[in-house]
């Protein structure tokens, strides 16, 4: 590697272990901590001195000294609490314990290239939630990088893998079993280009779940061989077992070469004020007997996956294992099995991530190399700004430029690029009046392809330009990643304003115009209008997870704000998925951009106890029902709910025992069994329900067959069928979401009436005893009204819209809804 | 529902052929090239790169409005109802 080429630098901070890699454009390589190895174990000790040690040497007293050595804080990103350390009589977070990580393989970058690397691209969960990813960025910020860009972890693993097969076409399973948690990722390549189609997963389950599994048999092992209760949700021996974890995860890997093993922790077993012998063998099919269920959830994860993508069975091309936990044997047979494809040989699955964001870095031309940045200009130098991409598919790829001066003395008229290696100059093109030039280069073939740029004067004498030069790796590229889980705003009545769907591109902006609920004073310094943030995939806000909050306090405006005064809501996710929100209020000519960025909710073990014996009780009520109605398939997925209510019920005896990992896993469970049991509750009412989808079916063919256009039609009759198709899987929410698309073309059709307006408006004068003004709601009823006799529609719907701003949201779903101050 | 509403005419406006000054029958491998320079000129400043011209009147392109295009026209699903859109007659 030359002091001149460029250093992409990619990590990959894991649950259990963290790696680094670096790419100069040709080559990627893995940078070896000071102990020989490409992984460093995220584990980090802080002794009663308060030194901290990282890596391999913290690691080793993770059995001896568990109460002040920590692992798999990766788990734990995000949330409020802190990791207490007793011997420093100090508490830190998981982001200062991820940054700790960060900086030893900063050193370790440093020591290997003597570069200080400021800027690099670390891999993330693809279904990480904002607090995550923030949280992320922050530990790398406290570890010193000046900027860095998240990138979803399959989408690393997938460019590592078919860096250099761009030849390839098709679709790909990347299948992401880490430490502690499980990504499914399904790919596709053509013409070079790596596109994410969709993914999914489990934020809590991983390698982790395997030795959980192992050590729960362990204990009970241990309990029956010396008369003891050994349960985890017993503070005192879940401290204890903490020791034996490493024994446990040593065993499992030996075993993915060896039959049996013999299970030998390095210190002795002291628990409830006994030493206990811990000795037990473990053997191979033991282990796979215990790790079964956990594979098959994963597995279930991607057939789903498979499943919603549309792709027939039989059509993927083929497999990528990431993550130490699938070099098991199991986990390698049983994906074969149930997927008909051949798995991606030859590449280090423990690895691929940290490579991938390297590459990815190269993408982002985020080059840490600080001489390389800023070449030194020479006087008389042209200054212009190029923008050619830093690597490409696409082997004539467009490079456009433009003239930074428009003064300068000699001002070139025309410019030409040539290939450093002599292989191909293209001809001269023209510089435009906006002083822009377009011109195509030509790539060769997988490499990185420096080009020299050179203006040419009107009296055609030769202008120097700086950058003179510029350089395009020829490689596969990534299409924009897509959002994992859908985001928008919750409002009063308890709905949600959609910003963006799940699976569109990012970085994306957008912006829409709501309206407040009430009327707001000016004054004091609590929060006068909340806009709650939320993700998930419920049309019902208090369903989705509130993920930040726009607050505009009484001290930041200066004069009162009626009900339904106009606030444009602006949300912008970068590329990673970190989000930026702002509000402006026309009214105060003011822009307010103060996000409080939520943390994962607080996750109390009694708080979480009564919310799965609500959850219980709900289903109780719900089987018997179904068993009265003899409705097998209500009963078959509520047998689905009580079976992971009782897998829950482990975690909660885990989370007592002081397990934070368990409560934050136990929480997300159980939300998402709160939301399958709202929409069997909402399933009780399903005639209802089909019935009124049906009629608005009928409604919107109405119109689209009076006023609809061809297309439109053609459009309904596809819409009509997924939600036919939806309603035979007897899904709420997935026939609210295809019924999105036909009220869309119905209403596009309505609104052709030259009476659509005025009909809404004598809908709204029936509600008008319900206005918050009900004076004011009559004199625009009236405004409306006269405008439509005089023929002005945009009167009326001016009016309509109006009225329905006085119209009050429902009181209790407001409740339920983070407190929204907008409808 | 007045949102619907300016969402059908954004079906015309917006439409990621249109954006992209593509015909419905363009490879993919056109759409990237053609998206990678419409960015590429976005980023540069280009003053003609921006507008552009659809049945319902003039658009402004954006660089979040050519990667939503280019994502749109990946996909086959999405694609052929953009076609369709596209199809459409000027009214």
């Amino acid at each position: 590697m030359s002091g001149d080429s460029p250093l992409y630098v990619g990590i990959d901070l894991g649950t259990t272990n963290s790696a680094v890699a670096t790419f100069d454009g040709d080559a990627c390589t893995l940078v070896r901590n000071p102990a020989g190895s490409d992984l460093t174990p995220s584990v980090v000790r802080i002794d009663a001195r308060g030194n901290v040690t990282v890596g391999a040497r913290a690691r080793r007293y993770l059995e001896s000294d568990p109460a002040n050595t920590r692992t798999e804080f990766k788990r734990l990103m995000g949330t409020a609490g802190g990791l207490p350390f007793p011997a420093s009589a100090g508490i830190k977070t998981p982001e200062a314990l991820s940054a700790a990580i960060l900086e030893s393989l900063r050193t370790d970058v440093r020591e290997a290239t003597g570069v200080d690397a400021g800027l690099a691209v670390i891999g993330v969960p693809a279904l990480f939630e904002l607090p995550q990813n923030r949280a992320t960025a922050e530990a790398a910020r406290l570890a010193g990088f000046t900027r860095v860009e998240l990138i979803q972890e399959p989408v690393a693993s997938a460019l590592a893998a078919g860096w250099h097969d761009s030849d390839a076409s098709g679709s790909w399973l990347v299948y992401d079993l880490g430490g502690g948690t499980f990504d499914a990722s399904l790919l596709e390549t053509r013409d070079g280009l790596l596109r994410v189609v969709a993914h999914d997963g489990d934020n809590f389950l991983g390698g982790r779940d395997f030795d959980n599994a192992i050590l729960d048999w362990l204990l009970a092992q241990l309990s029956r061989h010396h008369g003891v209760a050994l349960e985890r949700s017993d503070p005192e021996v879940a401290s204890a077992a903490r020791g034996l974890k490493v024994a446990v995860e040593d065993a499992r890997i030996e075993l993915t070469r060896g039959v049996r093993v013999p299970i030998n922790p390095a210190h002795p077993f002291v628990v409830l004020g006994r030493e206990l012998g811990v000795d037990v063998v473990l053997d191979r099919e033991t282990v796979e007997g215990l790790c079964t269920p956990i594979v098959a959830r994963s597995i279930a994860v991607c057939r789903r996956l498979v499943a919603a993508s549309g792709l027939e069975p039989g059509r993927l091309q083929r497999v990528v294992l990431v993550g130490g936990p699938t070099v098991m044997p199991l986990v390698r047979r049983m994906v074969r099995d149930a997927f008909d494809a051949p798995i991606v040989e030859g590449v280090d699955p423990m690895t691929l991530v940290a490579r991938g964001a390297a590459l990815f870095a190269a993408t982002l031309d985020l080059n840490a190399r600080p001489a390389h940045r800023s070449a030194p200009a020479r006087t008389g130098d042209v200054p212009v700004w190029v923008y050619a991409p830093a690597v490409s598919a696409d082997l004539t790829p467009f490079v456009v430029g433009r003239l930074a001066d428009a003064e300068v003395s000699r001002r070139p008229v025309a410019v030409h690029v040539r290939r450093s290696d002599g292989g191909w100059s293209s001809p001269e093109v023209p510089i435009e009046s906006d002083g822009t030039f377009t011109l195509e280069v030509k790539l060769a073939p997988r490499s990185t392809n420096m080009f020299a740029l050179e203006g040419r004067a009107a009296d055609g004498s030769s202008v120097s330009m700086t950058p003179g030069t510029f350089s395009i790796i020829h490689g596969v590229t990534i299409g924009d990643p897509p959002l994992s889980r859908t985001i928008g705003v919750a409002l009063a009545d308890d709905s949600v304003r959609t910003f963006f769907e799940r699976g569109v591109p990012l970085p994306t902006t957008r912006t829409f115009v709501q309206h407040t609920v009430s009327t707001v004073v000016p004054g004091g310094d609590g929060v006068v209008i909340k806009i709650p943030i939320v993700q998930g995939e419920f049309g019902a806000a208090h369903l989705c997870r509130p993920v930040g909050s726009l607050e505009i306090r009484g001290n930041e405006i200066q004069a009162t704000l009626p009900a339904g005064s106009t606030v444009e809501v602006t949300l912008a996710l970068d590329r990673a998925g970190q989000l930026t929100a702002r509000a402006h209020v026309p009214q105060t000519g003011r822009t307010f951009g103060h996000v409080e960025h939520l943390v994962l909710p607080d996750t109390r073990p009694d708080a979480l106890e009564g919310f799965l014996k609500g959850l219980r009780d709900r289903l109780a009520g719900l089987q018997v029902s179904a068993f009265a109605r003899r409705d097998t398939n209500s009963i078959g997925r509520l047998g689905d709910v009580e079976r992971s209510l009782a897998e829950a019920a482990g975690d909660l005896a885990a989370a007592k025992g002081g397990d934070e990992d368990a409560s934050q896993k136990l929480r997300r469970t159980l939300s998402e069994l709160d939301a399958m049991i709202g929409e069997e509750e909402a399933a009780l009412n399903w005639p209802e329900f089909a019935a009124e989808t049906r009629d608005s079916i009928a409604a919107a063919a109405s119109w689209a067959s009076s006023r609809g256009t061809d297309a439109e039609r053609r459009l309904l009759h596809e819409a009509v069928a997924a939600v036919r198709s939806a309603l035979e899987t007897r899904s709420v929410e997935s026939v609210n979401r295809r019924m999105r698309a036909v009220i869309q073309l119905g209403n596009a059709a309505y609104f052709r009436h030259p009476r659509a307006w005025a009909m809404l408006l004598e809908r709204a004068a029936g509600e008008i005893a319900r206005a918050s003004d009900v004076a004011e709601a009559k004199r625009i009823v009236a405004n409306g009204r006269a405008a439509d006799n005089s023929g002005d529609v945009d009167g009326v719907r001016a009016a309509v819209q109006a009225l329905w701003r006085l119209l009050p949201p429902d009181v209790e779903a407001n409740s339920q809804t983070y407190d929204s101050g907008l409808r | 529902m007045s949102d619907v509403r300016s969402g059908a005419l954004a079906r015309l406006l917006t439409n990621p052929f249109t954006v992209l000054g593509l015909p419905p029958t363009a490879s993919p491998a056109e759409i990237e090239r053609q998206g990678q320079k419409l960015l590429a000129q976005l980023a540069a400043g280009k003053e003609a790169a921006a507008p552009y011209s659809s049945p319902v009147g003039l658009g402004q392109r954006t660089p979040d409005l050519v990667r939503w295009s280019i994502d749109q026209l990946r996909d086959p699903k999405r694609r052929f109802v953009h076609e369709l859109w596209a199809g459409l007659p000027s009214r």
